[in-house]
């Protein structure tokens, strides 16, 4: 094999472990064999950032279709929302059912089982001809809008599907009821019309502020982050119990209870139970 | 088409498979940069870069699927984007320039590379491209390319090296990139 031979074969790992130590030992031997090997390296690294290149400039031509939601998912996600309100409403009710089923959320994985709430002038699209009564719990209007949809065909995937959504029964943790040093990670009244309420699709807004160094706001089913959050990425979680769903972010190694009930900007306060955060990590 | 249909023909090279895994996955992958501080645009670069990766490790068939391909190149993304994080909270403005300057001649390296693979015919630039980043096999690049068997293959990649190797060479001698 000549050297030539043995570079190109040391580049597209055909050599063995034996073979490579000798080639780098003979390079470190021979200027003229390390010179020849450092030009194979560039030829061949070129070859693979050309190709990357077209690769990605074919990508690049790739049409995405416009953000704007068909009807058929427009109905699939106000159905999804009057079933999970059924189910939450189901829940609170049925207090003697043994061991509910809970959810695991991961904000980021964009879980669709509890699909964002849509836009009241998403639903006005749909429902003019009951515009009045828009005024009424968005989950009212909802419902109703469900009732005026045609039918469309039962499509399951939305093409924005998260991957390997895993929908986890868990038991609450005994200890998070118990502990007072916690933040107040109490159930929020998820199923009332007027509690605030994080969506599986929240905007969250990142802001500096003076005054707030590491806290949070729940808005407008959006989350607002104050601080400097850009030195690590967070995720949003939210757990669905049977007391309701619970959100919670992490952020450098520490998960934090988002209290949704209300628009108040809160502190971030690490959460201290160790079994919610086995629970957590373990889900997350 | 299934997910496994699907994953078969990216592992045959078929690029338009990547095409449409890249636009099913398209939403759901910006949103993972964008919802953790990235632009529209860096969000589009970790994407392209994960499918990418996604590609070469498929086609080289060094990868064994074991959980959906959404999830796959999902964890890529992700790993990636960390990494870009990192990168920006690690490297001051004043570092950021040296690296730069240090990049430039690598930069200038590759400009040249690229300009003498673009002279070479398609049939070489597709034998080469295969070979070394796609990882292919030379059978399967005497299937895809319609040579008689391996040999010719093997032949044809031998002498667009030499061509190219002798291109480049020419051409870092006029750029004083050769000793």
């Amino acid at each position: 094999m000549t050297n030539s031979e043995r570079i190109e074969a040391y580049f597209t790992n055909q050599l063995t472990e034996a073979e490579q130590q000798q080639l780098l030992q003979d390079i470190d031997a021979d200027a003229a064999l390390k010179a020849e090997y450092q030009f194979q390296q560039e030829v061949i690294e070129g070859i693979k950032a050309y190709r990357k290149q077209e690769l990605i400039a074919r990508l690049d031509q790739v049409k995405i279709p416009s953000a704007g939601k068909p009807v058929w998912l427009k109905t699939l996600g106000i159905t999804g929302v009057v079933a999970v309100a059924t189910l939450g409403t189901y829940l609170w009710l049925d207090k003697t059912a043994d061991a509910p089923p809970a959810e695991v959320v991961q904000d980021t994985l964009e879980q669709t089982v509890t699909p964002t709430q849509p836009a009241a002038s998403e639903i006005a699209d749909n429902i003019t001809p009951v515009e009045d009564k828009v005024t009424g719990p968005v989950t009212t209007a909802t419902e109703e809008t469900t009732m005026r949809e045609t039918p469309t065909p039962a499509k399951t995937e939305s093409t924005d599907k998260a991957p390997e959504v895993v929908i986890p029964e868990i038991t609450e943790p005994e200890a998070e009821t118990a502990t007072t040093t916690d933040v107040d990670i109490s159930a929020p009244k998820a199923m009332s019309s007027s509690a605030v309420r994080l969506s599986t699709r929240t905007d969250v807004e990142v802001k500096l502020s003076k005054k707030y160094k590491f806290h949070y706001q729940v808005k407008d089913g959006g989350l607002i982050l104050y601080g400097n959050f850009n030195d690590s990425p967070f995720e949003v979680l939210e757990m669905k119990t049977s007391k309701g769903i619970k959100s919670y972010l992490y952020y450098k190694e520490h998960f934090y209870a988002l209290e949704t009930g209300s628009e108040e900007i809160r502190p971030l306060i690490a959460i201290e139970n160790q079994s919610l955060i086995n629970e957590l990590q373990k889900r997350r | 088409m299934t997910e496994q249909e699907l994953f078969a023909r990216i592992c045959r090279g078929d690029e338009q498979a990547l095409e449409v895994i890249y636009q099913k996955y398209y939403r759901m992958m910006v949103r993972l940069v964008t919802s953790n501080n990235g632009t529209e645009q860096e969000a589009k670069d970790v994407y392209q870069e994960a499918v990418v990766v996604f590609w070469q490790k498929a086609t080289s068939g060094n990868l064994v699927l074991t959980s959906k391909m959404s999830t796959y190149i999902y964890s890529i993304c992700l790993n990636l984007w960390r990494k870009e994080l990192d990168r920006k909270s690690r490297h001051s403005n004043e570092e950021k320039d040296a690296i730069e300057y240090q990049e430039q001649e690598k930069q200038e390296k590759v400009r040249i590379i690229h300009e003498c693979i673009d002279r070479l015919d398609d049939t070489c630039k597709k034998v080469l491209s295969y070979y070394y980043f796609d990882g292919m096999s030379m059978k399967e690049i005497a299937e895809k390319l319609g040579f008689a068997n391996t040999d010719t293959a093997k032949t044809k990649k031998y002498k667009c090296k030499k061509k190219l190797d002798e291109l480049i060479k020419s051409a870092y001698s006029a750029h004083d990139f050769l000793d």
